[in-house]
C-alpha cells in the first residue's frame, strides 16, 4: 500500500554501508538545514539564535525525539509498521501523572512506573494485534489511540489535573549552563537505545526483520516476539515521553500529545529511515525532530499567523518529500 | 494494412553494473515464427521486455509499421498490438479467468459500464479455441501452474496481436498443452501475426519455429534458419563452448547405486500440502539428491515442508527422531534452507555482506564465526569491503554469500529450492562446487531445480548422487549414476499415462 | 438462487452489515427510532459517510489519505465565506466542489504522478489544507440561509435528504466500480507493477482516486456546513482517522484491492450508531469514549478474523507461517 521511499539523508552512495566517519556524512544535509534555519530565524527575529532560545528549541525537540524512538522501533521492524497511538499514550501519561503523584515527589517513581506499564500494555496489544491477528499496524494503533484517549478520560473523569511534584517540573530547567535536564535525559536514553539496536541480538533482529521479513523467518529469527516486543517498548517509551512532556510544560490536557503522532513519523523519515523498515538510526530521528521543531519555531519567529504557518509547514514537508522521497519508478 | 517491418538497431541496456544488452539488432517479418534462444543472462528476456515496452533501453531505436517506435510503456506497445506473455504471469490471482482475459481491453456497454456478458463471451471463445473452456468459472489462484500459463497465453491472444512474444511458457506445460499452443501459433501466423518464441527447449524450437536468433551475454551471436541448424550447434552458440561427443556421452566413474554411509535424513508417510499421496525419503551422509519434475508438482513444497514451514514435521535426523515445528527448530537441529528467490527470501537488503553472512551463526546458533573475508575468497566472491551492502554485488555473488551463510555453520542437511535460479553460468558452477564441498564434509543435500541440465551437471559433481523425479506430490522415478540424463529426466517428468488422458 | 445467496454472503460488506443490523436492533430496543432521531443521525453523520466513501476508493486503489478531514474543514470555511460575501448560492456550491476536487488533485499529483509515499504526502497536505482553512476563516462563524438548512434537514417521503445524498454518492461509487476504471483501481491496489505490465496507466488511476475523494469530501463539507450553520476551521480533525477505521471495519483491506464502498459506509454508520448505543446505554459520560474504543477494537478484530476466510487458502503466503515462536 504505502510505497517505498528513499531516505532524505542518505545522499552518499546508497550501496555502501558506510563505516566510521563516512557514516556521519549522511547526516550532513540535516545539519546544514538546521544551521540554515537557525540563521533564518536569527534574521527574522534577533535573539532567535541566542543560547537560551536554542536551548528552548532543543528541549522541545528532546520530547519529540523520545517519542521518535517509539516510532523508530516500530518502523525499523518492517512491513510498514507505524504507531498512531503514541500521541494518545503521551497524553494519557501526562494526564495520569498528577493523579498518581498527587504532588508528592516520593510518589514519582511509582507514578512513572504505572504510566509506563499502561503504555506498555497498549503497545503489547498493538503488537499482538499486528503479529498474531494480522491486523495492519495503521488500523490497530489508530483504534488503540481511541481506546487510550477514552481510558484517560474515564480515569481522570475530566477533573482538572492535580499538582505535579516540583522535582518533575525541573526537567525543563537548565542543569548546567543552558543545557536543560530533559535534553540530557533524552541524549542518555537515545544513546542507550542506539547501542542496543546496533549491538544486541535483539537490535540486530529488528533490522533484519525489517530488511526482509521472509528471509528472517527462513533463517530462524523469532519474528513474533521481536515484533511484539518492539511495539511494547514503543508504548512504554511513548508513556515516558509523556512524563517528560508534562514535566516540561507543567500542566496537562487531554489533547497534549496529539500533534506528536504524525510528527514522530516525519522525524523518523527525515532522519533517514525507510518506511518499509530495515534501516535508520536514532541519531537521525533526533536530527529529524530538531528540524521539525526548528521549522515551527522559525515560522513563529517570522510572525506569521497560525494558519499561514501551518500551511507553510505542510508545503515545505511536501516539497522535501518531492525531492527526496520518491518510490522507484514502475518501469525500469 | 501496414506491414509490420519490425526492426531494432543498436539496443543497449545496463542494470547497474550488469550489462543486459549490448548493441543488439533484431528484425522480424510479417508472419514469421522466430525462436529467441539463449541461456541465463543472455539478454533474451530483456530484449523481449524492451520490445514490449516494459523496459526502456539506454540507447538504440526501433522501427515498426514504417515509423519510429519506442514504446515508453506496455500500454503504448499494446496500442500497436505488440503483446507479450509474461514469465512471472501478469494475471491477478483474486480475479476470475474471464476478468483477467479482458483486462487489457475491457468491453463497455453504454460507454461506461463494464460489459460482463461480452467479457464472458470473449472468454468462452478464446478458451474453447485453446481447449480449456472448463476453466471459465475459476479464479486464477484456483488453477494449476500449467493452466495459469495457458490463460496467460489466452490473454495475449485476446488482444489481437500483430507481434506476439511468448516468453518461456512451455516449461510449465504438459505435452498436450504444447500441442495446442503450436496449433494456435500456426493459426495466428497464417493471419499475418509474427511470433517471437522464447524457450530453452530445443525440441520445441525445431518443431514450432522457422528461424532462430541465438543470444549470449547480451549480444546476438547467430541468426539462422532452423532447418539449417543442429541441436549441438545451437548449444555451442548458446554456451560459447564447443560440445564434443565425449562431453555429451560423459559417463560416471564408479557409478554407485546404493546409499552409503549413515542416513542423515529419513522421513516416511509425508503428505505434501495440496496433494493427496504420501512419500518417504532417505538421504545419506555426503549424498546429493536432485529433485526434478514439472514445476508445481510438490518439489518446492517438499523442501519447505521438511524445513518446518508448513505444519509440524516428524522426521529422523542423524538417527534421532525429532519434531520440527518451525524453521528455527530446523536450524537448531542442523538443517539449512537455501531459496532461489534471493530477493524475497534470501538477501537482507539493508545489511552488509558481513552481516548477511553472519546472521545464522551469530544470532541463531550463537557461534562466533570464522573470518568472513576468508569464506568469501574461498567461494570466489568478488567484493570490495565486507562492510558494503550485499546488494552491491552481482546476483551470482549475492547468492553465494547467502549460501555461505549456511555453509559456514556446517549444517547436517541442506535443503535447496532452485538455488541457482537467475544466476549466470559461471556462478552456477561455483555454487555446485560449494555443494560438492558440503557433501564431502558429510552434509546431505536435497536440491530442487527446474533446470534438468543443471541436475545432470550437479550429479556429475560427486559419485553419490541421485535424481528423484516428482509428479503430483509423489516420487515417481529415481535415477542413479549413468541414468541421469536430460532425456531421462524429461521423460520421467511427464508420465505417459497422463498425456493420454483428455 | 443459492448462487446469488453465496455471492452476497461472500461480499466483503456482509460481516459489517450483520454487525450493523445487530446494532440497529440494539439501539431500537434501547431508545426506539423516532423520525427526528433518524434525520438527526444522518445529518450529523453525513460528513463521516462522505469522507468514508472517498477514503474507501483511495484505499482500494492501494493508497491512503489522512488529509481528508482537513480538506472538509477547508471547503467548509471557503463555502461559508462565499455565502457570507453574498455569492450566488448555486455558484458557491459549484466553486466549492471544484476547489475540493483541486485539493484532491494536489494529493493525486504528489502521490499518483510523483509517487511519494501516500501517508507522508497526505500528512503534508493535511497541514496545507488546515493552514488554508485557518487563513480563510480564522474564527468559527458565519451563517447559512435558513432555506438551505431546512432543505438539508428535511425528508422526502420520510427518507432524510442527507441519506438520499449518501445513496446518490454510493451509486456514483458503484458506477465507477462497475466500469473498466473500477476494475483497474482494484488491480492497481492488488499489484501496481503487474497492472502496469498489463497496460494500465497506474499513475492516472491513482490520481483519479484522489480527485474522486476530493469531490465526495466536498459534498460532505457542504452538508456539514448546513448541519453546523456556519464554518469552523478546526472541524473534522478526527474525520480522516474515523473514516479509515470505518473502512477497515467495513471490509476494505488496507493493503488495497479488496472491499467496496458499500461496506465502508456500513462501517461509518456502525461508527455513528456505536456512539449512540453507548450514550443510550446510559454509560457514564466519561466512560463513553473508552467503551466506544473497545467496541471498535473488538469489531476490528472480529472483522479481521472473519475476512481472512475470504482470501484463497491455496495462495498461502510464507509470511503467515513458521514465525519461529
Amino acid at each position: 500500500m504505502i510505497t517505498n521511499n528513499e531516505s532524505i539523508l542518505s545522499n552518499t552512495n546508497p550501496v555502501k554501508k558506510a563505516s566510521g566517519i563516512e557514516r556521519y556524512k549522511s547526516y550532513l544535509p540535516a545539519a546544514i538545514i538546521i544551521v540554515v534555519l537557525f540563521v533564518l530565524g536569527q534574521i527574522l527575529s534577533p535573539g532567535f539564535a541566542s543560547a537560551r532560545n536554542v536551548s528552548n528549541i532543543f528541549a522541545q525537540a528532546s520530547i519529540l525525539a523520545l517519542v521518535a524512538i517509539s516510532q523508530s522501533l516500530v518502523i525499523f521492524v518492517g512491513e510498514f509498521g507505524i504507531d498512531l497511538s503514541v500521541g494518545a499514550i503521551m497524553s494519557m501519561s501526562a494526564m495520569l501523572m498528577p493523579f498518581y503523584t498527587q504532588g508528592q515527589a516520593s510518589a514519582l517513581p511509582m507514578a512513572i512506573f504505572m504510566v509506563v506499564l499502561i503504555g506498555g500494555l497498549a503497545g503489547f496489544i498493538n503488537g499482538t494485534g499486528v503479529q498474531i491477528i494480522k491486523i495492519p499496524a495503521l488500523a490497530i494503533t489508530l483504534v488503540m489511540a481511541t481506546v487510550v484517549d477514552g481510558f484517560t478520560l474515564a480515569f481522570t473523569k475530566g477533573l482538572p489535573s492535580k499538582a505535579l511534584p516540583e522535582v518533575l517540573k525541573t526537567v525543563g530547567q537548565p542543569l548546567f549552563g543552558q543545557v536543560r535536564t530533559c535534553i540530557i535525559i533524552a541524549v542518555v536514553i537515545i544513546v542507550i537505545f542506539q547501542l542496543v539496536l546496533s549491538y544486541s541480538r535483539y537490535g540486530k533482529s529488528v533490522f533484519l526483520l525489517g530488511s526482509n521479513r521472509n528471509a528472517a523467518k527462513l533463517t530462524g529469527l523469532r519474528v513474533n516476539s521481536t515484533v511484539i516486543i518492539a511495539f511494547t517498548i514503543a508504548g512504554m517509551m511513548a508513556a515516558f515521553a509523556g512524563v517528560i512532556m508534562v514535566g516540561y510544560v507543567g500542566s496537562s490536557n487531554l489533547r497534549m500529545g496529539d500533534s506528536y503522532t504524525l510528527m514522530s513519523v516525519a522525524a523518523v523519515v527525515i532522519g533517514g529511515a525507510k518506511l518499509s523498515g530495515g534501516s535508520g538510526t536514532l541519531l537521525g530521528a533526533a536530527l529529524g525532530s530538531i528540524v521539525l521543531i526548528l521549522l515551527t519555531s522559525v515560522l513563529i519567529a517570522a510572525g506569521l499567523s497560525t494558519g499561514i504557518r501551518t500551511f507553510l509547514q505542510g508545503l515545505i514537508l511536501v516539497m522535501i518529500l518531492l525531492f527526496n522521497s520518491r518510490a522507484p519508478k514502475l518501469r525500469v | 494494412m501496414t506491414f509490420l517491418n519490425f526492426e531494432c538497431k543498436g539496443i543497449s541496456k545496463q542494470f547497474g553494473a550488469v550489462v543486459a544488452l549490448k548493441d543488439v539488432g533484431f528484425s522480424i517479418k510479417e508472419g514469421e515464427v522466430r525462436a529467441l534462444l539463449g541461456g541465463n543472462g543472455s539478454g533474451k528476456s530483456t530484449l523481449a521486455k524492451v520490445i514490449a515496452g516494459a523496459v526502456k533501453p539506454d540507447s538504440g531505436n526501433i522501427t515498426a509499421f514504417d515509423a519510429e517506435f519506442m514504446p515508453s510503456s506496455p500500454d503504448e506497445a499494446k496500442k500497436h498490438h505488440i503483446i507479450m506473455t509474461s514469465q512471472e504471469l501478469s494475471l491477478f490471482s483474486n480475479l476470475s479467468v474471464a476478468q483477467n482475459l479482458s483486462f487489457c481491453t475491457i468491453p463497455v456497454k453504454g460507454g461506461l459500464i463494464t460489459d460482463n456478458k461480452k467479457i464472458l463471451s470473449v472468454a468462452k471463445d478464446i478458451l474453447s479455441e485453446l481447449n480449456v473452456l472448463h476453466l471459465l468459472d475459476k479464479r486464477i489462484d484456483e488453477l494449476a501452474p500449467n493452466e495459469k500459463y495457458m490463460i496467460e497465453y489466452a490473454k495475449a491472444l485476446v488482444q489481437d496481436p500483430r507481434l506476439l512474444i511468448i516468453d518461456e511458457i512451455t516449461s510449465a506445460l504438459y505435452k498436450k498443452d504444447v500441442e495446442i499452443i503450436k496449433a494456435s501459433i500456426e493459426k495466428v501466423k497464417n493471419n499475418g501475426c509474427s511470433v517471437i518464441f522464447i524457450s530453452h527447449r530445443l525440441p520445441e524450437i525445431f518443431d514450432i519455429c522457422e528461424t532462430v536468433t541465438v543470444m549470449r551475454s547480451g549480444a546476438v551471436v547467430a541468426d539462422m534458419e532452423v532447418a539449417n541448424a543442429s541441436e549441438q550447434e545451437l548449444i555451442s552458440l548458446m554456451t560459447g563452448k564447443t560440445i564434443t561427443k565425449e562431453d555429451a556421452d560423459k559417463r560416471f566413474q564408479d557409478a554407485q547405486t546404493e546409499t552409503q554411509g549413515k542416513t542423515i535424513l529419513s522421513i516416511s508417510d509425508l503428505k505434501l500440502s495440496g496433494f493427496e499421496s504420501t512419500l518417504g525419503i532417505d538421504i545419506g551422509e555426503g549424498e546429493i539428491v536432485g529433485v526434478a519434475g514439472l514445476q508445481g508438482h510438490g518439489q518446492s513444497t517438499l523442501v519447505r515442508q521438511l524445513f518446518g514451514l508448513e505444519s509440524h514435521m516428524s522426521l529422523t535426523i542423524d538417527g534421532e527422531k525429532t519434531t520440527i515445528r518451525n524453521p528455527r527448530q530446523a536450524v537448531k537441529k542442523g538443517m539449512a534452507f537455501i531459496s532461489g528467490d534471493r530477493e524475497k527470501e534470501g538477501v537482507f537488503k539493508e545489511q552488509s555482506i558481513s552481516e548477511n553472512l553472519r546472521v545464522v551463526g551469530d544470532i541463531i546458533l550463537k557461534k562466533r564465526q570464522k573470518n568472513v573475508g576468508e569464506i568469501l575468497d574461498r567461494y570466489h566472491v568478488v567484493y570490495g569491503n565486507t562492510g558494503h551492502k550485499l546488494v552491491s554485488l552481482s546476483g551470482g555473488n549475492q547468492q553465494k554469500v547467502v549460501i555461505s551463510r549456511w555453509t559456514s555453520v556446517f549444517p547436517k542437511i541442506v535443503l535447496a529450492d532452485d538455488p541457482t535460479k537467475g544466476i549466470d553460468v559461471q556462478a552456477r558452477s561455483e555454487v555446485h562446487q560449494i555443494f560438492k564441498e558440503l557433501a564431502e564434509q558429510g552434509s546431505a543435500v536435497l536440491m530442487v531445480s527446474s533446470d534438468d541440465a543443471e541436475l545432470v551437471n550437479l550429479a556429475k559433481v560427486t559419485n553419490k548422487s541421485r535424481v528423484i523425479v516428482m509428479y503430483e506430490g509423489k516420487i515417481i522415478k529415481v535415477l542413479r549414476g549413468a541414468e541421469i540424463t536430460e532425456e531421462n529426466i524429461g521423460h520421467a517428468s511427464m508420465p505417459v499415462v497422463r498425456s493420454d488422458e483428455n | 438462487m443459492r448462487n446469488s445467496l453465496m455471492k452476497i454472503v461472500r461480499n466483503t460488506a456482509f460481516p459489517i452489515f450483520v454487525l450493523l443490523i445487530a446494532f440497529i436492533i440494539i439501539n431500537g430496543a434501547m431508545s426506539g427510532f423516532t423520525s427526528s432521531f433518524v434525520v438527526g443521525f444522518f445529518t450529523s453523520n453525513f460528513a463521516l459517510c462522505c469522507v468514508t466513501i472517498g477514503t474507501a476508493v483511495i484505499i482500494m486503489g492501494g493508497g491512503i489519505d489522512v488529509s481528508l478531514g482537513a480538506m472538509v474543514a477547508l471547503i467548509n470555511c471557503i463555502f461559508t465565506q462565499l455565502v457570507e460575501h453574498g455569492w450566488n448560492f448555486g455558484l458557491a456550491v459549484v466553486v466549492s466542489l471544484l476547489i475540493s476536487m483541486a485539493c484532491g488533485a494536489l494529493n493525486g499529483t504528489v502521490v499518483g504522478f510523483f509517487r511519494v509515499s501516500p501517508m507522508l504526502a497526505t500528512f503534508g497536505s493535511l497541514s496545507i489544507f488546515s493552514g488554508l482553512a485557518l487563513t480563510v476563516l480564522p474564527l468559527p462563524g458565519g451563517t447559512m440561509p435558513v432555506g438551505f438548512r431546512n432543505f438539508y434537514m428535511g425528508t422526502i417521503a420520510g427518507i432524510p435528504i442527507a441519506l438520499l445524498i449518501i445513496i446518490a454518492l454510493l451509486l456514483l461509487a458503484f458506477l465507477v466500480h462497475r466500469s473498466p476504471l473500477g476494475t483497474k483501481i482494484i488491480a492497481v491496489g492488488l499489484d501496481a507493477p503487474k497492472s502496469f505490465i498489463s497496460g494500465v496507466r497506474v499513475n492516472s488511476v491513482t490520481f483519479f482516486t484522489y480527485v474522486f475523494a476530493g469531490f465526495v469530501c466536498g459534498v460532505g463539507a457542504i452538508g456539514l456546513t448546513a448541519n453546523m450553520g456556519g464554518g469552523d476551521p478546526n472541524v473534522g480533525t478526527a474525520l480522516s482517522m474515523s473514516a479509515i477505521a470505518s473502512c477497515v471495519i467495513g471490509g476494505v483491506a488496507l493493503s488495497g484491492g479488496k472491499g467496496n464502498a458499500l461496506g465502508a459506509v456500513f462501517g461509518s454508520l456502525f461508527f455513528g450508531l456505536l456512539i449512540n448505543t453507548v450514550i443510550a446505554a446510559r454509560t457514564p459520560s466519561f466512560q463513553q469514549g473508552m467503551i466506544r474504543g473497545i467496541i471498535l477494537l473488538v469489531g476490528m478484530i472480529v472483522a479481521a478474523v472473519l475476512l481472512r476466510g475470504t482470501t484463497s487458502t491455496r495462495a498461502k503466503q510464507l509470511r503467515n507461517e513458521g514465525a519461529n515462536d
